[in-house]
């Protein structure tokens, strides 16, 4: 047969197990191209042809198969037929699965992003009406337990001495914070790894840390870093922020040149690090885990400012804490406007308002409590670890 | 305001740099004369000099004092006969009081003087939202406060410009006009535009993607509820398939009956996906859809909802693909841009699919070549989890000669959330930059993102991270062709999405030999060479390969 002719370079042995099993796949009735006119030197097609129906990846020129299920029986046909052919692939399980759009092959002929057609963007819980209950309970909980909307107008130059004082003069500390925004000249490093964040940072704390996809590798020599205050913090969950279409405001254009960039960026990364010992079964004062997830995708809910709603909300969600700080290091550009967010002291260049005060702050703190007190709904509908 | 005072607000705003810095340095006689200069271009009105001092009081009278700070810092209460007695100067300019009375103009005038900016679009606000503009600012400090977050609060997020808006109004309209090309705000915006264009190059390496992928029938899936309530009872589920079935004769006599929308339902019937709960006698709506959807193992008890796919009647899209398709094995040959191509990409045939079972950690890497254009590897990463597949330590992982596989190329990594930080170090070790993190948003049968389940330690996990590799500089990668954005519903524990392949192909080009490690039978493919240990036996075709293997094999 023309098979054995393609691989004749090497002389044939008995002991040549692909031979053997190219010989046996011959025999065997996987071979759906029989009505196939074969000519010489086709060998090595069939085969290629026999692992594309296999994995549903058809070449347009050389496969015969439908290209899409037209009709539910159809379909059912063809999935049947695909399970008879796999038979070799014992390794997995048969599960039989629907017909599925390839959005990346989608992009390419309509240039439609493939986010756009995530169904439950603007609902992450959808289908879910235990979590959908959580999540607004908790929602209205930290709004009951929120300091007042705090902003700080600091230059960048200015930053590290503020902080020191209210360390120092103030005995200021917080437990939740966040440094960064979604804009690319956050000047990252030289500035990030002077600010003294162990200082400021309770123990146990809770970082959330920006980055775009270029200056990611900037954060992890930070936090890899055990000179500067990131040695005391571990690296614990990768957020990703995703804009739904490149006219969004978050969609990261600036200073990007297709012609070097190996694919189009798209996503946000927020790193999240704790300092400290939590326990996630039973600090349940402290932290409520998985009500989030590592994923938020634009949605009416994100407001235009210089970090999305969503992730302020994992971060208030996750932890229970009332004090909570960003630190955006640098100016965010006229279209990231840096709002106020109540229960949070936002210290920016171009904070809106500058109304805080370290006395006046620790005084409200100190009716509301350090913590958001336990919630009998809140924890018996919150996932927890089987214990 | 009256039309002067507008006049010269514009004026100072475009040039407040320029005024304040030498050599006009601020002086007021001094930036009436640059002012009259700059009417005179436009052929504008002339503004006397006293009514020139009266629009700056005028000004700093709106922003309440804080628009200049002058030298003396009375000057401008100060009354000057002609422009030649003043000595007095402008030391600094606040362009953000400037800009923002010139909004609050620009919105309250522009109804009235439509001719002000003919070519701009009205303001996109809604009505509702314009009205907030107009209130009258309160006297009262908290009111004041909350007036200002109220509009911070309703600006809605603006748009990033398109190329067109960025070139409106940068045109000279005629010889004479230095106005338009040299003011600062057009300058940067002349900037902008020369950054947001597209370098040709890359045109054309998008477009030729396009006509050489195929094109897979693509649905859209429904949104509407009401549409899913009715085919509820229209519908027959197998289960073997977890397809639904449409009964078309109970359709068009529900239609026939004038229930809904008629024309809406049996369009999108046609044209789009329906999901459709299966309610079964042990279903509880009330708890909402199963976790695990069509992957789950006790449909037949679980009480809660699952769900049927309704495919489209219609198979237009399927139609205009096989079009297209037909026409790529000609779009392979005529290429006319061959830019990152040796030749004709159509004269090197792709190669079968080849595999080779072995364990990896002892196979000897030298025996398949060091001409990869691109690598795939999916490790088993070792997590504090049983899982049913062996796992890998760290240090064996490293051990392999990852190094010795190409001489320039890309390396795709899969990590877990626990070895993002490992492998962009194992990349490293093995000679690799890490240049960009693909991400592949989960989602479920019902194309939404997986969101519950304890999917991670302290949060839940809705997407897995790849890691790219470059070694070298290869001249032949097609860059940002597709997003680092993968939607693609998850499959068996591990399997990867396939759409990774398709993304791989445009980015390496045709007929470029690729190397996947750690893949099982399923990821073996044209072009691909796998290795890993759950394979079928071996089967290679090129035939240096071949001997270099049987050669090792054999002692």
């Amino acid at each position: 047969m023309n098979n054995t002719s393609y691989v004749k370079p090497i002389p044939s042995q008995a002991g040549y197990s692909y031979l053997s099993s190219l010989q046996n796949w011959q025999n065997s009735n996987h071979y759906s191209h029989q009505s196939q006119s074969r000519q010489p030197g086709d060998g090595h097609k069939l085969v290629a042809a026999r692992a594309s129906t296999k994995d549903s990846y058809t070449k347009p020129s050389k496969s015969s198969a439908p290209l899409a299920p037209l009709n539910a029986l159809q379909t059912a046909n063809r999935t049947a037929k695909h399970n008879h052919n796999g038979k070799q692939n014992n390794d997995h399980k048969s599960t039989v699965a629907c017909y599925k759009n390839d959005y990346s092959n989608h992009y390419i002929h309509s240039g439609v992003l493939p986010v756009k057609y995530v169904r439950n963007a603007s609902q992450p819980v959808e289908g879910y009406p235990k979590l959908q209950k959580l999540v607004k309970l908790k929602e209205q909980q930290v709004s009951n337990f929120a300091t007042k909307a705090y902003g700080s107008r600091v230059k960048p130059e200015k930053m590290v001495d503020t902080l020191n004082k209210w360390i120092y003069e103030d005995n200021l500390q917080f437990d939740v914070i966040m440094i960064g925004a979604l804009s690319e000249n956050q000047l990252l490093y030289p500035l990030v790894s002077q600010l003294p964040i162990d200082k400021l940072c309770a123990k146990p704390g809770f970082l959330f840390i920006w980055a775009s996809t270029q200056k990611i590798s900037e954060l992890s020599k930070l936090l890899s870093n055990t000179n500067t205050w990131t040695k005391k913090f571990r690296r614990s969950e990768e957020l990703v922020f995703v804009p739904v279409d490149k006219n969004s405001p978050y969609y990261p254009t600036d200073s990007l040149i297709p012609e070097e960039q190996l694919l189009e960026q798209m996503q946000w990364h927020c790193w999240m690090c704790i300092t400290g010992t939590v326990r996630r079964s039973s600090d349940k004062n402290l932290i409520h885990c998985n009500i989030n997830t590592d994923l938020s995708i634009e949605n009416e809910t994100t407001r235009n400012s210089a970090v999305p709603s969503q992730i302020y909300q994992v971060a208030e969600n996750f932890s229970t804490s009332t004090k909570r700080l960003h630190i955006i290091p640098s100016k965010t550009g006229l279209d990231h406007p840096v709002k106020l967010r109540p229960g949070w002291v936002i210290l920016s260049p171009d904070v809106l308002l500058d109304n805080f005060d370290p006395n006046k702050y620790k005084q409200e703190i100190s009716v509301l409590g350090p913590n958001i007190p336990l919630d009998n709904e809140i924890e018996q509908l919150r996932p927890k670890t089987p214990v | 305001m009256d039309r002067k005072t507008h006049e010269v607000l514009k004026f100072l705003i475009d040039w407040n740099n320029l005024l304040v810095d030498p050599p006009v340095e601020g002086a007021i006689s001094e930036m009436y004369f640059c002012f009259i200069a700059s009417c005179q271009v436009k052929g504008k009105d002339k503004v006397s000099w006293l009514q020139f001092v009266k629009c700056l009081q005028n000004i700093d009278e709106i922003c309440i004092c804080h628009a200049f700070t002058c030298y003396p810092s009375n000057a401008l209460s100060l009354t000057y006969e002609d422009p030649f007695k003043c000595f007095s100067r402008i030391t600094s300019i606040d362009r953000l009081a400037l800009n923002l009375v010139y909004k609050r103009v620009k919105i309250t005038m522009d109804p009235v003087s439509g001719e002000e900016s003919p070519k701009t679009p009205s303001s996109p606000l809604p009505g509702a939202q314009t009205a907030i503009y107009h209130k009258p600012i309160p006297k009262d400090k908290e009111e004041k406060l909350d007036l200002l977050l109220e509009l911070a609060e309703s600006r809605r997020a603006k748009p990033k410009r398109s190329i067109n808006d960025l070139c409106a109004g940068l045109t000279p309209t005629d010889l004479e006009d230095i106005y338009t090309t040299t003011s600062k705000a057009k300058r940067l915006r002349q900037l902008n535009l020369l950054l947001a264009t597209h370098a040709g190059s890359h045109i054309l390496t998008k477009e030729r993607a396009k006509l050489r992928t195929i094109i897979k029938p693509f649905y859209d899936c429904c949104d509407d509820p009401k549409h899913t309530q009715m085919l509820i009872s229209l519908v027959s589920f197998d289960r073997q398939t977890n397809y639904c079935k449409l009964d078309q004769h109970k359709l068009n006599d529900r239609l026939n009956m004038g229930y809904g929308n008629d024309n809406d339902i049996s369009k999108c019937v046609n044209q789009k996906i329906h999901f459709i709960p299966i309610i079964q006698s042990q279903t509880d709506t009330k708890l909402g859809d199963c976790s695990y959807l069509d992957t789950c193992h006790k449909m037949s008890s679980c009480r809660y909802v699952h769900y049927g796919q309704l495919m489209p009647l219609d198979d237009v899209s399927a139609k205009k693909a096989t079009q297209h398709n037909k026409s790529i094995q000609k779009a392979m040959q005529v290429s006319d841009f061959t830019r990152g191509e040796s030749m004709s990409p159509a004269s090197r045939p792709e190669l079968p699919a080849q595999w080779i079972n072995c364990d990896v950690t002892k196979l000897d890497f030298s025996i398949l070549g060091n001409d990869f254009a691109l690598i795939i590897a999916d490790p088993s990463w070792t997590i504090h989890m049983n899982l049913n597949y062996s796992s890998l330590t760290d240090s064996d992982l490293l051990q392999i000669r990852m190094d010795k596989l190409q001489k320039e190329g890309l390396f795709l990594l899969w990590v877990t959330g626990r070895t993002i930080e490992t492998g962009r170090d194992f990349l490293k070790k093995w000679g690799y930059k890490v240049v960009n993190q693909i991400t592949w948003v989960k989602t479920n049968q019902l194309v939404r993102t997986i969101s519950t389940g304890r999917t991670g330690h302290w949060l839940n996990h809705s997407k897995e991270h790849l890691l790219v590799g470059l070694k070298g500089n290869p001249k032949w990668l097609n860059k940002c062709i597709d997003p680092q954005i993968l939607i693609s519903s998850t499959r068996e524990t591990s399997r990867k999405p396939d759409e990774i392949y398709g993304m791989v192909e445009r980015m390496v080009g045709p007929g470029t030999r690729k190397l996947e490690i750690f893949g099982r039978q399923h990821n073996t493919r044209p072009g691909w060479l796998t290795i890993g240990n759950q394979l079928n036996g071996t089967h290679l075709v090129e035939k240096e390969i071949a001997e270099r293997y049987y050669k090792v094999a054999s002692v």
